[in-house]
């Protein structure tokens, strides 16, 4: 019994017992021009050319064993670049940087005094290998512009641990056999990194930093919003596990999910290499020894199997002793031993364990997306006979041992089998270190191994920044209003309750409540930017794109009792259905008012219904209510985005039976 | 080294450049002004970075970063691991003696260079040992030898370096070099190939001049890829002329082989700065092989290599544009033998200039005259002025290049010696095509950048 198993509770696995430890990196775009450049920041969809380069990464340049293995996947890979129009040579790194953006790097120092965080009296970029081919350069620059300082929240301090300004990488596009297709609009938009203590011991706590943090920055006006311009990497680590770092949470709800996952996948790697101890499993017992199969397989049925062998492919296979059980779940150990799997607990029981691990592996290092280990045997059309054969070639115990099987060219198959060879060394001692990329139900898959301090190195194209003392003071001024007094102050101001000023600040929406109100009724403002908003980028469309001339022209159709206020997030939208089929903003902003004006009068829709219905008393005589369909058409072109399709339809009903009954 | 403040704060704690060291900084606290705070970083101490006149002293953190702190704000430092040495020792795998012999001269600059991991530090590749562990390609394909018989910026190269390097080629082919490539800045790198061009000929085998226009410090450096080609060309083709390889377009992937007297650096960073200028490349290589579809000058194994002539550096080129008067061309020619001037659009001067020139050529100063088009022929026919010029004694350079026509002169001046004197001997030699420097046809497709033929629909109706 593990700690886990005595904390498992109905609801879910409490993970308060492992020792949880969490730090966080935020990183957020800042507004403008590229770091060192100055093009625009924005992603295109313009039409673009290809530029193709090789990276040459060496061995001693990322230092660690696992970080060659990446070089030598990132070496003789073909890099495909798409760059357009609005971006120039320097993001193709066929011209040295221009010097940083000094507004950039004010930015940096009002957000280093935000946090408490100690100044360098020189900015000194460095540059960090990258072998994934995401920069053009083969690596990222970055400088670090704060140390230490700390942050409160949920009522207790953390520590911040760094900030840090940094160029945002390529926007990877796809991946092809040749290697990956990335284009150059994101490459260079300037972003600040924020890491904190990995000192944080509960899950919520570290999706609430996230969300201060992201405020807080937020609360400058100085970065970017909207998707894809913050994102969150998550450190954890349990006792006796290690640090892993979670890449890219996106979604701040998904932090807390993530982390108590990540946790259990430790705790359960942990475990797994306790029972390989128990079993006397060592380095030298699972040598690589790796064994062609293919002849058991020449009349499987499986599908699998015969595509891989059609193509001239092998199966290859790789015992594993004393790995039975320790590849699939928990349950799978049980039903090998002879056991009972009474009590499957959610989340812990029936948590694949090396298995997905092997398969991450064999991807990143060769590729191939399937394996078959021995736990999910028999499966996928594998018969328990084929099985039986293997295992029985294999000389292994059923009960005990395991392996690990690959169909696929020979050289590629053997690749793969010596990646997972490597990882199952890895097991022996628990939880390797590594980044991973979180999955969009909580769990995450490996990417590549923890990167050291090895890969830095000074960037010698840019010389240091001094940083003075008037500008030290400089950032000290502009320090902005703390997020959460701003949303008393606000709330206060306007007679708004702070949760509706709450909400909106989760919305990222305060700027435009505090401009907007300046010339409306705050409750208004409010409940366009609540309702609205959310509504109009459900439907892909985009508010933020709207002149405040606009919005007040929205609002103010309420006080000249045009419509309703409940039509605001109607007008809205149709608004910005107008503008995006390409009419000019004050045009669109007249025929929306128009179209939804007399919204607050039935009356209209029912005179319109009976025109329409006399209109159409010969369908009406011959079909009866059958008339509704070829009637309704004529009604919704005019009546559409007014009201609700359902009172149109009944509504007209009604107009029909007028005539049907002669009561017209 | 660290000087001031930060070179006594070192001595102080008894520390040294690359040692793991425990510093603890005394900052402004976090409500600003007086309160004071200490805080505790770990790192390696590092070299002097940046503005030499700023006191701060930096070390590399544990998460990689560099740090710079005041040094009046360091209260302690400790040692706590001395700088050791380089425990990755160079395994030299043993070499194929079936594989050609090629010899890799370095001239200056970094020809390639590698990160050191344990202390963030570039060093530059210095022997063949250094190359073929970055590059391992290049043992599969030939027998390497690597000398450096300078360490020059390319802006600072003058002639007798270009006397030096050609030296060195004719002992690399004594030595039984297959082919030889040259590793060289890239500012001056197209005199040094026209120069090489002009005194070897009757080559035994290639001598392929070649650089990197993006740092070799950074892993997507064209170095890699031009070096690599470079060696392929050397090792295999049966090219017997001195020639520039550098990158085709921006992508990686093919490099173009230009005729060392036909080309010239036309982009001040790209990748592919390097043009063939009024004749298409040689041809092209890539990692699947050479492909030369141009004419070219076979190797001539049974030839013993050596120089032809040499240099004079009594000449200058000079642009004419509206500041250029008289005296001053005359100050400018002074204690010279030739002047190349760059003329405009058709090789003219301004027509106040043309008494100044005959006065000069009146001296026995020899006057050339190119064009600052860079790319067409010159032609003083056409128009008053330039008839006026060649009655002066002006002398044509045909379709060669600014920086080709200086070279050619300052060798013709070289070789001709005392019979440089006769306008009609240095005229003779200067206009005979000595190593495809001059064509006598000008190409459509030798205009790099041009967009012909028109396609049907682009053009205007």
């Amino acid at each position: 019994m593990s700690v886990l198993d005595e904390l498992s509770r109905p609801e879910g696995p409490d993970i308060s017992g492992l020792g949880l430890k969490v730090g966080l990196e935020v990183h957020r775009q800042i507004e403008g021009t590229k770091l060192f450049c100055s093009c625009p920041t924005d992603l295109s969809d313009d039409p673009f050319d290809t530029v193709r380069r090789k990276l040459n990464i060496t061995r001693s340049e990322l230092g660690e064993e696992d970080d060659a293995v990446q070089m030598e996947v990132g070496r003789g890979r073909v890099n495909t670049y798409q760059v357009q129009a609005s971006q120039c040579l320097v993001e193709l790194d066929e011209e040295p940087p221009h010097p940083p953006s000094q507004g950039h790097i004010e930015t940096a120092l009002v957000v280093a005094k935000m946090l408490n965080a100690i100044v360098p009296s020189e900015v000194q970029f460095m540059r960090k290998l990258v072998a994934d081919g995401s920069d053009t350069t083969g690596f990222q620059r970055t400088a670090l512009v704060g140390l230490g300082g700390h942050i409160d929240v949920m009522g207790l301090r953390l520590g911040i641990v760094s900030v840090c300004i940094e160029e945002d990488a390529a926007r990877k596009i796809s991946e092809t056999d040749e290697g990956p297709v990335y284009r150059l609009d994101r490459l260079g938009t300037p972003e600040l990194e924020v890491t904190t203590e990995p000192t944080m011991n509960d899950p919520e706590l570290a999706g609430a930093a996230a969300r201060t943090i992201g405020d807080m920055l937020r609360s400058t006006g100085l970065f970017k919003r909207g998707i894809g311009t913050i994102r969150q990497d998550v450190n954890v680590s349990i006792e006796g596990g290690a640090r892993t770092e979670l890449k890219l949470v996106q979604e701040l709800n998904m932090v807390p999910r993530t982390i108590v996952t990540e946790a259990i996948r430790q705790h359960l790697l942990i475990e797994v290499a306790s029972v390989l101890r128990e079993r006397g499993v060592t380095p030298l017992s699972i040598p690589l020894t790796v064994v062609d199969v293919t002849d058991l397989f020449f009349s499987t049925s499986s599908k699998v199997v015969q595509n891989g062998l059609k193509g001239g492919g092998r199966v290859l296979a790789l015992p594993l002793k004393g790995f039975g059980g320790l590849m699939g779940e928990r349950t799978v150990m049980a039903r090998l031993q002879g056991s009972s799997t009474a009590l499957v607990r959610k989340g812990v029981d029936d948590v694949r364990r090396l298995g997905p691990e092997f398969a991450y592996h064999v991807r990143v290092r060769t590729g191939l997306k399937g394996l078959f280990h021995s736990d999910e045997l028999p499966s996928y059309g594998i018969t328990v006979e084929e099985l039986t054969a293997v295992q029985e070639h294999l000389g292994v115990d059923p009960a005990l041992d395991g392996f690990v099987m690959v169909c696929a060219e020979h050289g590629r198959a053997m690749e793969a089998l010596k990646a997972v060879h490597r990882r199952a060394l890895a097991s022996l001692l628990g939880v390797p270190s590594e980044v991973r990329r979180p999955l969009p139900d909580g769990r995450s898959e490996y990417m590549r191994p923890m990167p050291g301090p090895a890969r830095m190195y000074p960037e010698t194209d840019i010389p240091t920044i001094v940083i003075t003392d008037d500008m030290k003071e400089a950032a000290r001024k502009r320090v902005p209003e703390a997020p959460s007094a701003r949303v008393h102050r606000l709330a206060v101001g306007f007679g708004l309750s702070e949760e509706t000023v709450r909400s909106l600040n989760n919305l990222e929406l305060l700027d435009e409540l505090e401009g907007l109100s300046a010339s409306a009724d705050p409750k208004l403002v409010s409940l366009l930017l609540l309702q609205g908003y959310p509504r109009a980028r459900e439907k892909g469309l985009d508010p933020s794109s709207l002149s405040e001339k606009a919005l007040l022209g929205t609002i103010s159709g309420v006080g000249e009792g045009l419509y309703s206020k409940e039509a605001l997030p109607s007008v809205l939208c149709q608004l910005l259905t107008l503008r995006i089929s390409g009419m000019d903003e004050e045009s669109a902003l007249r025929d929306a008012r128009k179209a939804c004006s007399g919204d607050t009068d039935l009356g209209v829709l029912v005179e319109a219904a009976r025109k329409v219905a006399e209109s159409g008393r010969d369908i009406i005589m011959a079909k009866g209510e059958g008339a509704l369909g070829p009637l309704m058409g004529p009604l919704m072109k005019e009546m559409r985005g007014r009201f609700d399709g359902a009172l149109i339809s009944s509504t007209l009903k009604d107009g029909i039976r007028r005539v049907m009954e002669g009561r017209d | 080294m660290y000087g001031g403040t930060a070179a006594s704060t070192i001595e102080r704690f008894g520390a040294r450049i690359g040692d793991k060291v425990e510093v603890v900084l005394s900052a402004e606290g976090s409500q600003g002004g007086h309160h004071r705070r200490e805080i505790v970083l770990k790192g390696t101490l590092m070299g002097p970075y940046g503005p030499a006149a700023e006191p701060s002293l930096t070390i590399k953190l544990q998460n990689g970063y560099n740090f710079s702190m005041d040094p009046e704000g360091i209260s302690s430092m400790k040692v706590l691991e001395r700088v050791g040495t380089d425990p990755q020792a160079r395994q030299r795998a043993a070499e194929d003696p079936s594989l050609p012999l090629v010899a890799l001269i370095g001239t200056g600059g970094t020809i390639a260079s590698y990160v050191d991991h344990r202390t963030g530090a570039v060093c530059p590749v210095r022997s063949a040992d250094d190359l073929l562990y970055l590059l391992p390609e290049l043992g599969s394909i030939c027998r390497l030898r690597v000398t450096m018989p300078m360490s020059k910026l390319s802006e600072d190269m003058t002639s007798s370096d270009w006397t030096v390097m050609a030296c060195e080629v004719v002992s690399a082919f004594g030595a039984g070099a297959r082919g030889v490539v040259i590793a060289h800045g890239t500012d001056t790198l197209a005199y040094s190939a026209a120069a090489l061009s002009f005194v070897l000929r009757d080559l035994p085998g290639p001598v392929v001049l070649t650089g990197s226009q993006r740092s070799s410090d950074r892993p997507s450096s064209d170095s890699f890829q031009n070096l690599l080609h470079s060696v392929m060309l050397a090792a295999g083709s049966d090219l017997g002329e001195v020639c520039v390889l550098m990158h085709a377009s921006v992508s990686d992937g093919t490099s173009a082989v230009h005729r060392g007297s036909r080309v010239r650096k036309m982009h001040t960073s790209r990748r592919d700065a390097f043009r063939s200028v009024g004749s298409e490349p040689i041809g092209t290589v890539t990692d699947g092989g050479v492909d030369l579809t141009a004419p070219y000058k076979r190797a001539d194994t049974n030839t013993e290599v050596r120089l032809h002539g040499k240099f004079s550096d009594d000449a200058i080129l000079i642009h004419a544009q509206m500041t250029l008067d008289g005296p001053l061309l005359e100050a400018i020619s002074r204690k010279r033998r030739a002047l190349v001037l760059a003329g405009t659009g058709l090789g003219h001067v301004s027509s106040s200039l043309v008494p100044a020139i005959e006065g000069l050529i009146s001296k026995g100063i020899h006057v050339i005259i190119t064009s600052s088009c860079i790319n067409g022929r010159v032609n003083l026919r056409v128009y008053s002025t330039g008839r006026d010029m060649l009655r002066a004694g002006v002398i044509e350079a045909i379709d060669m290049t600014p920086e080709t026509a200086l070279v050619k002169t300052m060798w013709c001046l070289g070789t001709l010696g005392p019979d440089a004197l006769s306008l009609d001997r240095f005229r003779e030699l200067f206009t005979s095509d000595i190593s495809g420097e001059i064509g006598d046809r000008s190409i459509l497709s030798a205009f790099p950048g041009a967009f012909y033929p028109l396609d049907e629909e682009d053009q205007d109706p």
